[in-house]
């Protein structure tokens, strides 16, 4: 039984309606957002007095790195969701937010890359932080792969899910990644224990640039999962006319 | 500007990506809607 408050979204056309209103506000707030804070990260926030101008794809790097663990993160409450209270919009918005998880987990690797190489002299090294990323952009593909490995799409989505709740075990140790082993990586900048140490001309762009890519990552799986609950119920419409026919 | 090569890649990078991801996504929801319009005229108001 699910609980109360999610059963005004269980409905598909309860939820196109709800994410119709809502989309047009986390597509402009992400726009917005995210225009101001790269802007800011790039023309009028300082360079660092170490990394110099490569500091400035901190305002990219960040935000992707945050959307990819959140996206993880979202991929196992909806495993919850579908395996505990069998929620009908749980497995499509898993199978919706698992690309642009990856892809945000991709563009994390990359700029980080990107930044590595001026700063260490290195595309990459097997950091425990960088490794346990890439774990997660595997994760990802294994989850996308599972949806699809199966004729039945039902036993996709459950193979997948059990893949998003292991897989949530990589999470903690991206985040401790830095605390737990010496690695090249820089220590987390924002921590729950303590004020950040980072300079707020530079905190303020990046904490705004995180804003409207998480806005922007939530407008793009909203609108996956919309265009996804229409092919639904347009394959659900055929096959009823298709019976009706016979 | 130093480093600006490794910073336009990035910056680059990024765009590109968002603009792909968004751009299917709309297509892809519009295209939805259409479909479902033309089969259920019913359901325009629903989606």
């Amino acid at each position: 039984m699910a609980p109360p408050n999610l059963h005004r979204f269980a409905n598909p056309g309860q939820f196109l309606r709800l994410s119709g209103r809502i989309l047009p506000w986390l597509t402009w707030g992400g726009l917005i957002f995210t225009v101001l804070g790269l802007g800011w990260g790039l023309f009028v926030a300082p360079a660092d007095w170490q990394q110099g101008d490569a500091v400035r794809i901190i305002y990219l790097h960040v935000p992707a790195a945050w959307l990819a663990s959140a996206g993880y993160f979202g991929l196992a409450v909806c495993a919850v969701l579908s395996f505990v209270w069998r929620h009908p919009l749980a497995d499509l918005a898993a199978a919706e937010l698992g690309p642009v998880g990856a892809g945000a987990t991709a563009l994390c690797l990359a700029t980080g890359s990107l930044w590595g190489k001026p700063m260490w002299g290195a595309w990459w090294v097997w950091d425990a932080r960088l490794t346990s990323m890439l774990v997660l952009l595997f994760l990802y593909l294994g989850h996308i792969a599972l949806i699809r490995a199966f004729d039945n799409p039902e036993r996709g989505y459950r193979a997948a899910a059990i893949l998003a709740l292991i897989g949530a075990v990589d999470l903690p140790v991206i985040k401790f990644s830095v605390d737990w082993w010496n690695t090249l990586h820089q220590p987390a900048t924002f921590k729950f224990t303590s004020a950040p140490t980072m300079y707020q001309g530079m905190m303020w762009p990046l904490l705004i640039s995180a804003l409207g890519f998480s806005l922007g990552f939530g407008a793009i799986v909203t609108a996956r999962l919309r265009a996804a609950v229409m092919e639904r119920r347009i394959r659900g419409l055929l096959m009823a006319r298709a019976q009706e026919a016979a | 500007m130093d480093h600006l090569t490794y910073i336009i890649a990035s910056y680059g990078l990024a765009v590109a990506m968002v603009a792909a991801y968004g751009i299917t996504a709309w297509a892809r929801m519009g295209r939805a809607r259409r479909q479902l319009t033309a089969i259920d005229p019913r359901g325009r108001d629903r989606t």
